[in-house]
């Protein structure tokens, strides 16, 4: 009875540790690719916080040529970089990119502060905590919005590009 | 068949004629309001088709431990902890569900790090009932913020 009970479960954990190996035989792959979007706010623009949005126009198969997204599907995704370019004769101090879209909570992916005066190219600090990357992926369009603390009034429209490195498992 | 298109124009008008309409109930969400306690203002707009609402003035706008600009020290992600609490977005995601209500949103409260569905009731144009609850909307907190007359600069 004991020897047919052992040799039951010695069974079944064969069995399990198969299935698991099985599935767990292709490791996960990962793609990077960057993408550039433009964000504008229009003028009359005032000393403080002032929200610029683009939108980025999902198209997976272009950023990743290489990926077949009809057999493979993303595990998970994240920002590694986020770079901020814009016109250096505005003076920007403070500066933060967040994500949005449909049917998905909006999302905080990087931050700086105190901006040099002469500094147009700032990379930011990214968020280590960055939820549902993979499902922003799978939207048409994301409104990326740029919240930029201008150190001065400014007449005319504001622009700037936001360049992420996107990393991505499949 | 002249009949039949002006049937279906007829439809189509009073369609954007409602969707128009519907857009600027929404839309007067959008200002500068101040909750009860006084300590805060937030400027509500639109991005995309959804609402939010970001700190644009706060009545101590210095930490006194640091001595500099307040900053969102309780996140809970530490990476986040340095983002300046003025400009912070505080609400977010709102849908207009009709009937003077803003739902599906999240209010984030700076003094704990702590993030509560929440639901936006209109009691008049100046006059909003945010709640903030967890799980269950009855088992939430109401509180009553004011619209704030912002004069723009010559």
């Amino acid at each position: 009875m004991k020897k047919a009970f052992i040799n039951r479960a010695s069974l079944i954990i064969a069995t399990v540790s198969l299935l698991y190996g099985a599935s767990c035989k292709r490791d996960l792959q990962i793609a990077e690719a960057t993408i550039s979007t433009l964000v504008t706010a229009e003028a009359p623009l005032y000393e403080g916080i002032n929200t610029a949005v683009g939108i980025w126009e999902v198209h997976l198969n272009e950023l990743f040529p290489d990926v077949d997204f009809t057999k493979v599907k993303i595990r998970s995704a994240r920002f590694e970089e986020v770079i901020l370019e814009f016109d250096p004769n505005t003076k920007v101090q403070n500066a933060k990119v967040e994500i949005s879209g449909r049917n998905i909570d909006m999302q905080k992916i990087a931050f700086t502060n105190n901006i040099p005066p002469d500094e147009s190219h700032i990379r930011l600090i990214v968020a280590d905590d960055q939820k549902k990357i993979e499902k922003f992926l799978q939207l048409d369009r994301i409104n990326v919005v740029a919240d930029v603390d201008l150190a001065e009034d400014l007449d005319s429209d504001f622009s700037a590009i936001v360049k992420f490195k996107l990393i991505i498992n499949y | 068949m002249k009949k039949l298109l002006s049937l279906v124009l007829g439809y189509v008008m009073t369609g954007i004629i409602v969707f128009a309409q519907e857009s600027a109930e929404a839309d007067r969400l959008i200002g500068v309001w101040e909750p009860s306690h006084g300590k805060a203002r937030v400027k509500i707009e639109k991005i995309g088709d959804k609402y939010y609402g970001k700190i644009v003035w706060l009545r101590e706008p210095i930490d006194p431990v640091t001595n500099q600009p307040k900053v969102d020290k309780n996140n809970p992600d530490e990476s986040m902890r340095q983002v300046p609490l003025k400009g912070y977005r505080i609400l977010k995601d709102f849908y207009y569900s009709g009937k003077d209500e803003w739902t599906d949103g999240t209010i984030y409260d700076p003094e704990n790090g702590n993030t509560y569905s929440c639901v936006i009731k209109m009691r008049d144009e100046n006059t909003l009932d945010i709640r903030g609850f967890i799980g269950v909307k009855a088992l939430g907190r109401t509180d009553i913020w004011t619209r704030v007359a912002v004069k723009k600069k010559d």
